[in-house]
This record gives C-alpha cells, structure tokens and sequence, in this order.
C-alpha cells in the first residue's frame, strides 16, 4: 500500500470512531424525535410523530426554549459588561498586586460549576451567610432577597462567565501593535476615538470569540438553573424533568431542540465571524504598548484596594464552602455566624466501616475522570495528527475530523448525555449501539466524548504551531516513527497537550450534568452524592465533597495545566 | 571528521544518481525529467530562481516527497522507495530544525542515538563534531541561548555527526544576515572540502552556488537549463535563461550579415549588423547554428565592453552616458545607444558626466554569443 492511501485508511479509522462517539448519538437521537417508537432503528414504528407534535403544541416547551435562549444572550452582556473592563484594566495598568490578582480573577473557570452553585446558595441562598448579614442590618425579620429564578442564574452565570471575556481580552491585548496607538496618536486621535477606531476593532475576533464560548456555556448550562431556577425552567432543566417523568420521546424531542439552537447559535455566529472578521485576527503583529505605571499615589490605593474587595468578593463563595465544611449537622440555626465549628464532617467521611462507602464517590470520579482523561488524551491526539495531515491521502479526512473534535464543544452536556442514554440503552452491535447505559462504561465514555474538545482542540493547535521541518529532521537524521514521536513530537506540543488534559480532568472530574443523566449508584461521582447530601439537609457533608472536589481539582489544574513550553 | 578515502577507488559505490524524476502538484508539473550524477565528493550547487522545482528535487532526495516518476540510486543502491531515515542521508534546513527542548550535544547526538551507537561512543562524536565546526564545549547549551550563527554550525555538526552518505544543504545561509553570510560560507565551503563529502546544495543565490558548487545545475519551470561548472555557467550560457538568470548581462537585437565556414567546434565566424549597432558598423563574433539574413539577439556581458571614442570610424556602438551604479572597485554605467536601447558597461575608471557622448567597443578577451531572437523564442525562454 502507498503511504497515501495508508493515510487514507489511517483517516477513515479515525472519522469512524469519531463518528461514533460523537456525531452518531445525535443522529439517533435526532431519528428518535422524529420517529418515536423506532429509538432510532430504522424501519421499526415509522410515521408516527406524536412526540413531536406535543412537543410544537406545548406553549411550556417554547416558552423554556425562549427562556434558554435570553438566558444565555444575557449572559454574554453581562460576561462582558463584566469581563472587559477587567481585561483592559489588568492588561494596561500597573498596580500594587496585580500579578496575584490577575490570576486569582481567572479562578471561577477552573471550579467545578455545582460547587460553584452551592457555594452561592451557602452565601446569598435564603439562610446564606450574607442574606443573614444583611438581613440582621437591616432588622427584616425574612431574608432580603431570595437567590431564585432567572435573576439568581444570571449573577452565577455572569459570576462564572466574565472569566472568558476577562482572558480573551487581556490575552488579545497583549497581542496588541502598540505602534497601532502610536500611529493613532500621531493622526491626531483623541483617546476615546483610539478606543472606538482602533482597540475595540482591533479585539473584535477576541471578543467575538468570547461571546461564542460564553453563549455556548450559558445554553447548556444545568447546575444554575437547576439549584435556582425554581419553576423557571430553561431547556436543559426541562429535558431531565422530563426524563425523570418518564417522557423519555419528549426529552429527546427537547434534546433535538436544544442542539439545534446551539449549532444554529454557533454557525451564525461563526458566520458573522468569518463576513465582519475575517481579515482581521492575523494583523496584529509587533509589541504591546507599555503598561500605564498608575502614579497618583490615592489612585494606586484605590485600585489595589478595589482590587482586593473583588478578589475577595470572588473568593468569598469557597471561602464559605470551606466554613460550611466544619458546621455540624443541625448546630447553626438562626445566628449570623455558626456558633459550633469541628472536624465532625470530616470525621464522618473518614469514620472505619463508613469510610469506604463515604468515600466511593471521590474514588468514582477519580478513576472514571482519569479513564476518561487518558482516553481522550489518546483519541485527542491521534485526531489531531489526522486532522493537521495536509499530505496526500491525508487531506481528505483533515477537515471531517477537525469538525468531528469539536462537536461536543457546541453540543449542551444534557443533550449529549440524552444522546448518549438514547443510542447505549439498546444492544444492536451491527448497528453500532451497545446497551453501557447502566453499566460502568457509561459514565468515562460520556466524559470521554465531553472531554474531547479540550484535548484535541489543544493537540491540534500545538502540531499545527510545530515546525513541521522538526519531524523530517529527525527521519533524515534516522530515526523511525516511533522515535520522532517519543523524542520530537511529544515533547513538542506535552505543554499543551498537559493543559488539554487538565481541562479535561477538571470537567470529569467536576462533572455533574452529564453524570445526572447516565450515574448508576455504584457508579456515583462526587457531584451527584453532594446533590443527595443537600437533600437530605447535610449541607456540612455536602460541603466537604465539595472542598474535597475543590481542593483536587484545583491540584490538578496546578499540577497539569501551567507547563511552560521551551522555545 | 577523517579524511575520506581515495574518490578513485569507491567512486561507482557511492555516487548519487538522479533519473529522470518527475513530480506533478495537481495540475502543476514541478520537475519534468531531471537527470544528474553527482560524483562523490562532489558539491552540486542546485541553483533556480523560485518555483523553479529546486527544493522539491531536493526534498525528493531527502525522501519527504515522493517522485511520481523516475529512480534515485546511491551507488547501486536504489532508494527511491525507503523512508527518509533509512536512506542515511544527512539535512541542512533552511531555519534549521533544531529541536527546540533539546541541548546543543542532544541535538548533535540525535542522529547517532537513533543508530544506536553506545554511550561513550555517542558522547566522543558530538564532541568532534561540534569541535568541527567551532563550538566545542558548547553541548549543554539550549538552542536558544545561542547565535543564529552558531544554530547554523549546529545544523551543521547535527547533520555530519552520523556521518552520513550525502549531505543535503536546504539553503543553509539565508537565515543570516550578509556579513555573517559570508564568513560563515567560507567555513562551509572549507568543512565541505576537508570531508569530501557528496553534497547536494540548494540556493537560489548565484554567487552561494559558485562559491560553494564544484558543477551548479540550473533549474528552470521544473527542467535541468544547465549542468556545468560556475565558469561554464557564466562564460558559456546554454540558453537565452541561463545567459539572463547568471550575472548581468544585455541583450540587442541584430541582423546576421556574413557566416564564414564552420569550424572544428562548430562554431562560424559571424558579422552583424542591425538598428542597435551604429550606422554602418559591423561586429564580427563566433555562432552555431545562425543562417545569414536571420534575426538574432546578441548578448552582452558589461566587462566585454569598454568605453572609446565614438568619433572613431568602425566603433560598433556609439551612444549617450545615462547613469551609474557605482560599487566600490567597479562602476557599471548605463548608456542610452543611438537606436534607444540601453546597455551596460563595466569601467573601473572615471564616470563619465551624464549625457556625454560615448563610444563602446568590444574587449579583446570578450566572447559574445548569439541566441534566437526573443520575439521568435518567446519570453520565457
């Protein structure tokens, strides 16, 4: 055989397992809205469309479809109202503290979003720390707000969102030509016209690119609305409920749907991109302006001082997830502050005989995140190596697989877990479903397919920056396949690949939305059993699953995902 | 480095040859036919202006792209079909690919760890080689911290450690700047001699190509234009491309007056005239392959001229000075001739003031040569 054609068919493997993973559930899924009976064999039950005809004369389901959709536009203002400022501040202007700072302001991203949520509910929630602290200052007798509806999933959502809008700035700023400033200077531009003609066109890919990912994040987000929506569903909550109600048709009908919006959101946007932006991104060339030195010595207070009432603002949720983890059950009632604090919670998880029960859950995530992060390590990159195959043989499936890795990227984690439950609950394997659903598989497959993003978009990324002459020196000074590999290729793109992997272990490791889905109770992971805790009013025990989560998650990302790359 | 073996003795064994390669992207013919021995020990300067195919043949050998025709032998060794790493041929990229996350001595002992060679052994060899070209001691250095000079050597010393079969030179000078350019060439060409090692070389700088080739092949639209010695290249262009793309040169239009008798060499003994000579003049010169009453172009190289006094009865050419370029021992002058067309001429004297009438006449040691009329040839030619 050729090396073509060995390309070819290297290519063809590997779309077909993509294809598999990634697009086939959705294209049962999809069969399944339309033909109820079928679950997405063909042939069986065909014509009849009752689910989704309910689906079109239920004002519920627009109206939850409606509310995803201001939802997540929402959010993206927000995000950005938030984010941007942020980014010019801590790109342009130096002040005390603000390496320390600018890092801590990326944190939310990296936290798991349930803790996050319950980290809020502990602090603005109708018993919070700080509804209490308010409400005893201002002497009302109920609490002063209540953390619900669409309101509360907007301040979590803005709360974990900005953090794109806040990087893609700063990074695009430090992008930025400064002889670009100088040359509007030089014309005669006044600053605000600097700004309006040249930075803020200048950012537009970033911020474009920002406001992609915020959406995408906003419309599948589940834990917000989930905790807090209350009666005010959106369409990731109403595909579970009807899950759980048994309208197995309609979850899928609603599953459908939701992709469709997120797809549709993604090529419209990706489409105004590519006729508003596409001559852009690759002009900025040369070296960023120089960051302004605030010398006013009230002005330098001032903002170190803002400064760390937003860091502390931001911490404040974990700080009091980490207080919450030392009350006992049913010692804090009505004081502002808790009166008892003590290991007991603790102590529970670690309690002989308790202990290996207590601890499954941490045990769960840590071996099916890690399964899932090597796996899709490993499929990442061999994707990757495919999808940057410009050679002949290799072209054809170059830009199929580059697609293919990106998918679970825009589809909401409920939609692909419903996919996924969808096509693995049946046992045909001639037609490529096997019954997981249930079985331990299920769960690392499904983190495995959500993770793939991260890895292979990583992987893809580094190889295609890689001197392409660094592989064909290594063969001309004779060394095989696996040599260039080991010696050359890998060492070449592992910091990306490392921070891919990160990202990956992060969202299994954390997961909660798909793991609602598909979890056996052998199979629970810590997000779930936090959930289960919650209800049963063992807000301590939940709190110390989710520093457990925290804390684990926050050593991987500094373990994995700060690997510097030698130049 | 040792010195090699006598070039006589192994000189069947381990010549490369090239058959008729060809390579086609699309519907793009990149090399049609391009046949060449290069004898061991030889340098083969791969020389083309770009587009030309010079880095795909190169590229071919190195075996990072496949020919879609024709064989490549070492010796009698065809290699066409093995994968770059077997072929035991040594690179030179044109920004080097050293590996970036490696040292200076891990870059050198690449090659040598792929062939397995035992530790000590590796270490005394990345040693000589980076002895060899100047960097010893260099090896725990990080291919960052050094000059893109000494990144150049490391190339270099990466390339040969293994002792290779061939060296293929992607145009390893064009990643320095010029008065490092020149040095460094000069340490090349000598390394290159001292090795003797068969090298195949790709640059699109004529002057690279003459100092560092023994033969130069010129490449043009994917065909072999000339295969020969700088000196052959640049006094006996094959072609109207070759006498275009080496050197500076002019070319006029003239008429054939008188074809003598054919020499031994096949050449004739020529007069010609025509509306770029003065009124009346005749040049007389040596032609192959000229039918009297033809148009032709007569090319000119600037130092086959010299300036005299246009007065004098039978200059061939008479015409106004125009301008100079004046670069250091010499000054080449443009001169508008009578007829309108401009010419050039290399002195080493005087300029001139602009617009003074001249006359130009031939050296004695000048050799001009005919070629088929452009407008019959067509442009590209």
């Amino acid at each position: 055989m050729s090396a073509a054609a060995r390309r070819w068919w290297i290519g063809a493997g590997v779309f077909l397992l993509l294809v598999w993973l990634v697009g086939y559930p959705l294209v049962v899924t999809t069969f399944a809205a339309f033909v109820p009976e079928a679950g997405g064999v063909p042939g069986a039950g065909a014509g009849a469309s009752a689910p989704f005809t309910e689906f079109v004369n239920r004002p519920d389901e627009w109206t939850a479809l409606f509310r995803s959709l201001w939802i997540s536009l929402a959010s993206v203002g927000l995000a950005g109202l938030v984010g941007v400022p942020l980014g010019f501040l801590f790109a342009r202007a130096e002040f005390p503290g603000r390496r320390v700072l600018g890092e801590l302001l990326a944190l939310p991203v990296a936290l798991p979003p349930l803790v996050g949520v319950i980290a809020f509910l502990y602090l603005y929630g109708e018993s919070g720390m700080a509804t209490r602290l308010v409400g005893s200052l201002v002497q009302s007798s109920g609490a002063p707000w209540r953390l619900t509806g669409p309101g509360a999933i907007l301040l979590v959502h803005t709360y974990s969102m900005y953090v794109y809008f806040y990087l893609f700035t700063r990074a695009a700023l430090a992008r930025f030509d400064g002889a670009q400033l100088e040359a509007a200077a030089s014309l005669g531009a006044s600053r605000w016209r600097t700004l309006t003609r040249v930075v803020l066109p200048g950012l537009a890919p970033a911020l474009a690119a920002a406001a992609i990912l915020t959406f995408l994040t906003a419309l599948g987000s589940f834990s917000a609305p989930y905790i807090f929506g209350g009666s005010f569903r959106v369409m990731t909550t109403q595909i579970l409920a009807s899950r759980q109600n048994g309208d197995v048709d309609i979850a899928e009908v609603e599953t459908f749907f939701l992709i469709a919006v997120a797809i549709g959101g993604l090529l419209i946007a990706r489409g105004l991109q590519r006729r508003h932006l596409g001559r852009r991104a690759a002009t900025q060339r040369g070296t960023p302006p120089e960051r302004r030195q605030v010398r006013s010595p009230a002005a330098r207070l001032a903002l170190a001082l803002a400064g760390w009432s937003l860091a502390l603002l931001l911490l404040l949720p974990h700080l009091t997830l980490i207080l919450i983890s030392f009350v006992p059950r049913a010692s804090w009632t009505t004081e502002l502050f808790p009166p008892v604090l003590s290991l007991a919670n603790y102590r529970a998880l670690g309690a002989t005989g308790a202990a290996a029960e207590a601890l499954r859950p941490v045990a769960n995530s840590l071996w099916m995140a890690l399964v899932a992060t090597a796996g899709a390590l490993v499929l990442g990159f061999v994707a990757a190596r495919r999808a940057v195959d410009r050679r002949p043989g290799g072209v054809f499936w170059a830009r199929a697989i580059g697609l293919l890795v990106a998918i679970p990227w825009a589809v909401p984690a409920t939609a692909f877990a419903v996919a996924l439950a969808t096509t693995m609950s049946v046992n045909s394997p001639a037609s490529g479903r096997f019954l997981l659903v249930g079985t331990a598989a299920i769960l690392p497959l499904a983190y495995l397919a959500r993770a793939l993003p991260a890895t292979g978009q990583a992987a893809i990324a580094a190889l295609e920056q890689m001197d392409p002459q660094l592989e064909e020196a290594s063969a001309s000074l004779g060394a095989g396949k696996l040599r260039t590999l080991a010696r050359v290729t890998l060492p070449r793109v592992r910091p990306a690949l490392a921070a891919g992997a990160s990202l990956a272990f992060l969202a299994a490791f954390g997961d909660f939305v798909v793991s609602i889905v598909l979890y056996t109770y052998e199979t629970r992971p810590i997000s779930i059993e936090i959930l289960s805790n919650l209800r049963l009013q063992e807000t301590g025990v939940a709190a110390v699953y989710g520093v457990l989560l925290t804390a684990l998650s926050a050593a991987a990302f500094l373990l994995w995902g700060r690997e510097k790359e030698v130049r | 480095m040792t010195t090699p073996p006598d070039p006589a003795a192994t000189a069947a064994a381990t010549d490369l040859v090239l058959h008729d390669i060809g390579k086609q992207f699309g519907e793009k013919r990149v090399l049609d036919g391009i046949s060449l021995t290069v004898p061991r020990g030889e340098v083969l300067a791969l020389l083309g202006p770009s587009g030309s195919g010079k880095t795909t043949l190169l590229r071919i050998v190195a075996g990072f792209e496949t020919a879609d025709r024709g064989t490549l032998r070492v010796g009698e060794q065809r290699v066409e079909r093995l994968p770059p790493a077997r072929r035991d041929f040594g690179m030179v990229f044109q920004h080097y690919a050293l590996f970036p996350h490696l040292s200076v001595g891990e870059n050198v002992a690449f090659g040598l760890e792929a062939r397995k060679l035992p530790r000590a052994q590796v270490q005394e060899r990345v040693a000589a080689a980076l002895a060899s070209v100047d960097l010893a001691g260099f090896e725990r250095r990080r291919i960052s911290e050094i000059s893109g000079g000494q990144q150049q050597r490391v190339a270099l010393a990466r390339a040969l450690a293994p002792e290779p079969r061939v060296l293929l030179l992607d145009e390893p000078l064009s990643n320095l700047d010029p008065t490092l350019r020149e040095r460094t060439r000069r340490e090349l060409a000598a390394t290159l001699r001292r090795i003797g090692i068969t090298t195949l070389l790709v640059t699109h700088e004529q002057e690279e190509a003459f100092d560092l080739g023994d033969r130069v092949a010129l490449l043009h639209g994917g065909r072999l234009a000339q295969l020969g010695t700088p000196h052959e290249l640049y006094r006996a262009p094959a072609t109207r491309f070759v006498a275009g793309f080496i050197g500076r040169g002019s070319f006029l239009p003239v008429t054939i007056q008188e074809v003598g008798p054919q020499a031994e060499n096949g050449f004739s003994p020529t007069a010609v005239s025509g509306p770029a000579l003065a009124p009346g003049a005749t040049l007389s010169l040596a032609s192959r392959g000229f039918g009297k009453g033809k148009e032709a172009d007569l090319w000119l190289r600037p130092e086959m001229l010299e300036i005299c006094d246009g007065a004098a009865p039978g200059t061939p050419f008479t015409g106004a000075f125009l301008s100079a370029r004046f670069s250091g021992p010499v000054s080449y002058l443009t001169v508008r001739l009578d007829s309108g067309v401009e010419i050039e001429v290399m002195v080493t004297g005087e300029i001139p003031a602009p617009g003074v009438e001249v006359g130009l006449r031939l050296r004695a040691d000048a050799c001009p040569k005919l070629f088929a009329s452009a407008l019959v040839e067509g442009p590209s030619a």
